[in-house]
C-alpha cells in the first residue's frame, strides 16, 4: 500500500482531534502520546512502502527521493512533538502563557506533515499545488499559536502574507506552463521549446520557491516569523520547512525543468553565494537566539542548493544526506533551546553563560549540534558540507567553493559565540535552570548520537546514495 | 453562438472592468467599497467562464464567491465596525516605487507572453462540463480524475478552519492561571442574563 503512511498521519490527525474533546484535564498528555505513536507507525510504514510505483493513474507517484523524503517529514514531525510536549501541556518551570489547545496543535502539525509527504509524491500540477498549500497555510496558524503574545500575532500575519505572494508566484508560473504545454502532468508538461514566456515561468517558480527556501532576496519574512512563533515551531519551521521548498524544487526542477536546469546554473550559484553569505553576515549581530537561527538556516539554505549545480547524478544524494545531518543537528540544538526557554524563558545568546558548569550534559550536546551546523569534522554537518562542496566543484564552480569555505568559517565563528558564553563565561546571576524534562532528554541524546554517528558511519551515506544515485536517469529524458 | 467580433469586444470590457475592478479594491480607503470592488471583481471573472463555455464554473463562482465568501467580508465588517483603514497613507516616494515596479513587471510579463508561441487546442471538441461530468470527474481515481488533490484540499480546509479558531478564540483574562486548555471562561466570561445587565456599559449590574 504505497498511501499508507499518509493514511497513517491523517488518521492519527482526526483521532488526536476527537480524543481532545473526551479526555479530561488530568489525561491530555494522551493526545501527546498519540501523536507520537501516530508518526513513529508511520515512520515504520515509510520503511516498509517499495521505493517504486504508483497509484490513482499514476498522479501519486514513488520513487526513492519521495522515499528518503517522506522518512526525513515523519522524523521531523516526530521531535517536533517531542519539543512541544513540556510547552504545550505547562510541565514546564518557566510558564509561557497564551500556548495551549495540545489537541489542535497537534492536528494542524500532523495535517502539515501529510501535506508535505502529498507533495513528494504528486505527478502533476493540481496536486503538487494543493499539497504545497496543504503544507504551508496550517504553519501560518502555528506560527500564531501564542496568542498572548503580539509578536506571534506579527508572525502569522508577516507569515500569512508573503505566504500568499509567494503562492501568487508559483501559481503565475504554473499557469505558464499549463498554457505552453496544455498538460498538467509535471512530466508531460515539459517544454520542448524555449519561449520568452518559459523564462518568465522559470523565473516565477524560482521566486515561488525562493520564499519557501529563504533564499536571499526572498528570505524577508524569516527572521521575524521565527522570533515570533513558539519555539518547537521555529524548530519545525527551520527544517520541515526547508526540507519542503528543497522537495518542492526537486519535483520542479528535475521532474518538469530538469534539461533547463543546466543553463540556469550560474543563476544558482550566485543565489548560493549570496544566501550564505548574507545569512551569515547577518546572524554575527544578532542576539536573540530565534532570529540567530533564522539566519544561520538562511546561510543553510544556501548550502542546500549547491546540490542543483550539475551532475546531478551525484547532487541528489548530497543533498538527501545532508538534509538528514541538518534535521539531526538542529533539532539537537533545538532541544537544548527548547528546554532553556521552558525553564528560564531566557532567550538571547548571552543568557546561555556558564551553562556547561551548571548542565554539563546539556550544554555538550548542544556544543556538538554547534559544532555539526558550522562544519567541523568528523561531525555529520562536515561530511554533508563535503559532499555538497564537491558537487558544486565538480560542475566547475570552484570559486563558489571558495565563498562557501570563508562562509564556513563566519559560520563556526557565529556558533562560537554561543559555545563561548556556555563554556568560558561566568554562571548566570539569575540561578542555573532545572533539569531537562525526560522526554527531552532522550530526544537529546538520542539526536546527539545521530549527528554523531551520521558522520562517521558510512552506513547512512552508502543507504542514501546507494538507492538514489540512480534516481535521475529515471526523472530526466537523456 | 455569438460572433467573432462581439466575443472580442466582449472580451475586452469584461478584462478592462475586471482589472478597474481589482485596482479599486486595492486603492480604495474604504473596507465597504473595496468589499463591494471585490464582488465586482468576481462577478466579471465569472463572466470569463461564461465566455469560455464553461457555465457551470461560471455558476459555482458566483454562488460561492459573490454570494458566499464576499457576504461574509461584509458581515466581518460591519461586525467589527473597522470601516477605516488606520495604515498612513503612503509617502509619494512608495507610490511612485510601487507604480513604477507593478508597470514594469506589467511590461515585461505583457511582452514575454505576447511574443510567445502558445500551444492551441482549438480543434478538439471541449470536455463536458455540467454537474454530472464534472462531479464524477472530482471523485475519480483514475488518470483524468481529481480525487487526490480533492481529498487534499478538504484537508487544507480543516486544517485552516481549526488553526483559525484557535487563533481567533477568546483568551482568557491575563490574572488567571495557566491551563493546558488554553480555553476554559474566564471572569469576563460569565453569561448575564439580560434583566440583571447594566444598561450602560453592558455587563453585569454592579
Amino acid at each position: 500500500m504505497l498511501m499508507l503512511p499518509e493514511i497513517i498521519v491523517i488518521i492519527t490527525a482526526m483521532t488526536v482531534l476527537v480524543a481532545d474533546l473526551f479526555l479530561p484535564e488530568r489525561l491530555r498528555f494522551g493526545v501527546s502520546c498519540l501523536s507520537l505513536t501516530g508518526l513513529a507507525a508511520a515512520a515504520v510504514a515509510v520503511l516498509m512502502t517499495p521505493m517504486n510505483g504508483s497509484l490513482l493513474g499514476g498522479q501519486f507517484g514513488m520513487d526513492s527521493v519521495a522515499w528518503w523524503f517522506k522518512l526525513f517529514f515523519v522524523i521531523s514531525g516526530f521531535f517536533t512533538v517531542v519539543l512541544s510536549m513540556d510547552l504545550l501541556h505547562g510541565r514546564t518551570t518557566f510558564r509561557m502563557r497564551g500556548i495551549g489547545s495540545p489537541g489542535e496543535y497537534y492536528t494542524v502539525l500532523l495535517f502539515t506533515i501529510s501535506g508535505m509527504m502529498f507533495l513528494v509524491s504528486a505527478r502533476d500540477m493540481v496536486l503538487l499545488y494543493v499539497s504545497l498549500e496543504l503544507a504551508t497555510i496550517p504553519l501560518f496558524a502555528l506560527a500564531a499559536w501564542r496568542r498572548e503574545d503580539a509578536r506571534s500575532g506579527e508572525a502569522g500575519l508577516k507569515y500569512v502574507i508573503i505566504g500568499a505572494l509567494a503562492s501568487a508566484f508559483i501559481l503565475y508560473g504554473l499557469g505558464l506552463l499549463y498554457g505552453l504545454t496544455g498538460q498538467i502532468g509535471l512530466e508531460a508538461a515539459r517544454v520542448t521549446r524555449v519561449s520568452p514566456a518559459f523564462w518568465l515561468a522559470v523565473a516565477m517558480l524560482t521566486a515561488g520557491v525562493g520564499f519557501k527556501l529563504t533564499l536571499v532576496p526572498f528570505h524577508l519574512w524569516a527572521a521575524d516569523v521565527f522570533e515570533g512563533a513558539p519555539m518547537p515551531i521555529t524548530a519545525f519551521l527551520s527544517v520541515a520547512s526547508k526540507g519542503t521548498g528543497l522537495a518542492f524544487m526537486f519535483q520542479l526542477f528535475f521532474r518538469n525543468m530538469g534539461g533547463w536546469l543546466d543553463d540556469g546554473s550560474l543563476l544558482i550559484a550566485l543565489f548560493a553565494a549570496v544566501t550564505m553569505t548574507l545569512g551569515n553576515c547577518v546572524a554575527i549581530v544578532q542576539t536573540n537566539i530565534k532570529r540567530f537561527m533564522a539566519f544561520s538556516a538562511i546561510s543553510h539554505a544556501g548550502v542546500f542548493i549547491m546540490g542543483f549545480l550539475g551532475p546531478h547524478d551525484y547532487g541528489v544524494p548530497a543533498m538527501l544526506f545532508y538534509l538528514l545531518a541538518y534535521i539531526a543537528s538542529t533539532f539537537a540544538l533545538f532541544a537544548g533551546i527548547v528546554w532553556y526557554s521552558n525553564e528560564t524563558g531566557r532567550e538571547t545568546i548571552p543568557d546561555y553563560r556558564g551553562m556547561s558548569r551548571t548542565n554539563p550534559m546539556m550544554a555538550l550536546a548542544m556544543m556538538l549540534a554547534l559544532f555539526s551546523l558550522a562544519g567541523i569534522p568528523p561531525l555529520s554537518g562536515f561530511v554533508g558540507k563535503f559532499f555538497l562542496f564537491s558537487v558544486a566543484a565538480g560542475a566547475g564552480y570552484h570559486w563558489l567553493v571558495g565563498v562557501a569555505a570563508v562562509n564556513s568559517t563566519i559560520a563556526l565563528y557565529n556558533y562560537l559565540r554561543i559555545v563561548r558564553q556556555m563554556y568560558i563565561e561566568p554562571v548566570h546571576e539569575d540561578g542555573p535552570a532545572a533539569p531537562a524534562s525526560w522526554s527531552l532528554s532522550i530526544a537529546t541524546a538520542v539526536l546527539t548520537v545521530v549527528l554523531v554517528l551520521v558522520g562517521i558511519i558510512p552506513f547512512f551515506y552508502n543507504a542514501i546514495n546507494g538507492t538514489t544515485i540512480a534516481w535521475m536517469s529515471g526523472v530526466l529524458p537523456h | 453562438m455569438i460572433g467573432p467580433a462581439i466575443y472580442t469586444v466582449m472580451f475586452w470590457v469584461v478584462a478592462a472592468s475586471t482589472v478597474l475592478f481589482a485596482l479599486a479594491v486595492v486603492n480604495t480607503r474604504k473596507l465597504l467599497r473595496a468589499a463591494i470592488a471585490l464582488m465586482a471583481a468576481l462577478s466579471t471573472t465569472a463572466g470569463f467562464y461564461v465566455m469560455l463555455d464553461a457555465q457551470f464554473l461560471a455558476g459555482v463562482q458566483v454562488l460561492v464567491y459573490v454570494g458566499g465568501i464576499v457576504v461574509l467580508i461584509v458581515f466581518a465588517i460591519m461586525l467589527t465596525r473597522s470601516g477605516e483603514l488606520l495604515e498612513d497613507h503612503p509617502t509619494p516616494e512608495r507610490r511612485v516605487v510601487g507604480a513604477a515596479i507593478s508597470i514594469m513587471f506589467l511590461i515585461l510579463s505583457a511582452a514575454a507572453v505576447w511574443v510567445s508561441p502558445f500551444a492551441e487546442y482549438s480543434t478538439g471538441k471541449t470536455p463536458p462540463n455540467d454537474a454530472l461530468s464534472i462531479g464524477k470527474a472530482l471523485l475519480d481515481p483514475g488518470p483524468g480524475g481529481y480525487v487526490a488533490p480533492f481529498e487534499v484540499i478538504s484537508l487544507l480546509l480543516l486544517a485552516a478552519m481549526i488553526g483559525g479558531i484557535v487563533i481567533a478564540r477568546k483568551t482568557p483574562p491575563p490574572n488567571q492561571p495557566f491551563t493546558s486548555g488554553g480555553d476554559l471562561p474566564g471572569e469576563t466570561d460569565v453569561y448575564t442574563p439580560l434583566s440583571q445587565r447594566d444598561p450602560k456599559r453592558g455587563g453585569p449590574v454592579s
